[in-house]
């Protein structure tokens, strides 16, 4: 599903931020990207979510050899990628629904479809009242939520959060790591980038740690270890 | 206006839905629409007044093609054998094949120095030359032969006469028509320029603006022909406002001088019609002012799009 090998990853000419990370993700899989500010984490989602290529080495994303292909070729793998951001990027100017029809009007499926797709997802997260309203107007839970629709409306294989309950109180915020849980359980590939330990420990998902741009993999069972 | 402009051009994605990218007039969007409109209507009348000088053209050398005029000096019209010669030479003219020949009459002559010297003069007040109008009316390859005979019967009844084939006016006046045209044109294609890289500007001063939300788009799986599309289309949106207010202006503008001209009594300068390809041209010029806007956004989003993985 996901393989680095030797990942590096350096801006400019400065120096390299990620270095020699390799793992190897399942389909089907949980993971928490864990690390302390500045440790890589943001720049990891942005090798996972094809925003940036790696400086060196060799990554596979769903199958995928990404150092192979061309920047044509990245436009339908990105469509099987959910992104769900810590500041939510919506669009302001556009309704909550249109806002998550926007993934798939991109990938040019029918009206039709993407009407009855949006309505019942929005129904699903608890804002089938709210589809005609914008952004501006919703709480920092509900605007989560519509970030969550948006990134996993297609049905992605592989869903990212960066911070998604940075925003939020610890309430919404477990609710949330729930409602993904629960789009692991129907089959996608999700990895959840926090600080937040306590969820971390709650939840009890492996870890992908990253320390001074080197990555290690944690099993679930003893994610406080490196925090002592 | 805008409000006007507003219902006449709704901004809209297709099918009711807002463009992705809020690129609209209250974003600065009405600026571009009116430069466009400014640069429309510096275009159209560039074009015009190359449309303008060059029907003028054609209808002073249409009216001079194949045509010479026989000219006989005041004095030596005074003479008492001139008028019999003349008329020898006029008997002649019309025993000649491909041949008409007129003498012009006081009067048509009078008419032709009325502009310049005003209806007060009295034919007496001049010394008048005589003029004969002739005209070549058979097949073109034989005018070359009409006019070796035209010479032949002038040098043998009227040698003093002079044979004005207005060749000399002619060349003049093309001279002329063809460098206002070179500058109209010239004008036409400078505006074009200014108004392409006034919308490259624009479009990149947008994709500034919006680095946020291309950035979603992309993330999402928009290609950048999608992404290149919303720009597009909302800058065809805003140069057709921006190129209909600049045609209005320009109709507007023909309008006035149409009935400034009208209203003269005497003018130099001839009466100027234009005819149904020249409207047609008039009328796909904001069209393809729009498309030219609509392309260049194209390209630039396309272009700095690259940038990006």
């Amino acid at each position: 599903m996901i393989r680095f090998e030797n990942v590096a990853l350096r801006y400019g000419t400065g120096p390299e931020i990620l270095s020699d990370i390799s793992f190897d993700l399942h389909p089907g899989s949980f993971y928490f990207l864990t690390g302390k500010s500045g440790a890589g984490k943001t720049s990891l989602m942005r090798l996972l979510y094809l925003r940036k290529r790696p400086t060196r080495g060799l990554m596979t994303i769903l199958g995928e050899p990404i150092h192979e292909l061309k920047r044509k070729e990245l436009i339908p793998l990105r469509r099987d990628i959910g992104m769900v951001f810590q500041d939510f990027r919506l669009l302001d100017h556009l309704s909550i629904f249109d806002n998550v029809a926007l993934p798939m009007r991109v990938a040019g499926r029918p009206d039709q479809e993407t009407q009855n797709d949006v309505e019942e997802l929005l129904n699903w997260v608890g804002l089938g009242d709210h589809m005609h309203s914008k952004p501006p107007l919703l709480s920092g839970g509900q605007k989560q939520r519509v970030a969550v629709a948006r990134a996993v409306i297609t049905r992605p294989k592989l869903l990212l959060a960066d911070e998604p309950t940075g925003n939020l109180d610890d309430q919404i915020g477990t609710r949330l790591l729930h409602l993904f849980d629960e789009l692991n359980r129907l089959g996608t590939t999700v990895i959840v980038a926090t600080h937040n330990m306590g969820l971390v420990s709650r939840f009890g998902h492996p870890q992908l740690h990253l320390s001074n741009g080197q990555l290690t993999v944690i099993p679930s069972d003893k994610p406080e270890s490196l925090y002592a | 206006m805008n409000d006007f402009l507003q219902k006449l051009f709704p901004n809209k994605n297709g099918k009711d839905r807002p463009y992705d990218l809020p690129l609209h007039r209250g974003n600065g969007g009405w600026l571009l629409s009116w430069i466009i409109a400014l640069m429309t209507y510096m275009i159209i009348v560039s074009v015009a007044l190359f449309m303008i000088v060059n029907n003028i053209s054609d209808q002073w050398t249409s009216g001079l093609d194949g045509r010479l005029t026989i000219e006989i000096n005041h004095d030596i019209a005074q003479r008492k054998d001139t008028q019999s010669n003349i008329d020898e030479f006029l008997q002649s003219a019309e025993n000649t094949d491909g041949i008409t020949a007129q003498r012009l009459s006081d009067t048509d002559i009078f008419s032709l120095i009325e502009p310049w010297f005003g209806g007060a003069l009295a034919a007496d007040d001049l010394p008048l030359p005589i003029l004969i109008d002739v005209e070549f009316i058979g097949p073109t390859n034989q005018q070359q032969q009409a006019m070796a005979d035209i010479q032949a019967l002038v040098d043998t009844h009227i040698p003093e006469a002079r044979i004005d084939t207005h060749q000399q006016w002619l060349n003049s006046i093309l001279a002329i028509s063809k460098t206002l045209q070179l500058i109209a044109l010239t004008l036409a294609m400078i505006i074009l320029f200014t108004a392409i890289a006034a919308i490259l500007g624009a479009t990149k001063t947008h994709l500034a603006l919006h680095e946020d939300k291309v950035d979603i788009l992309h993330m999402i799986g928009a290609n950048d022909s999608y992404i290149a599309k919303q720009f597009q289309k909302q800058t065809f949106h805003l140069a057709a406002e921006g190129s209909f207010l600049g045609f209005v202006f320009v109709v507007i503008t023909f309008w006035s001088l149409k009935s400034g001209f009208q209203s003269m009594e005497q003018s130099f300068i001839p009466q100027f019609e234009f005819g149904l390809l020249n409207w047609i041209i008039i009328a796909l010029l904001p069209y393809f002012i729009a498309l030219v806007a609509m392309f260049t956004s194209r390209l630039t989003v396309m272009r700095s799009l690259k940038s990006l993985v």
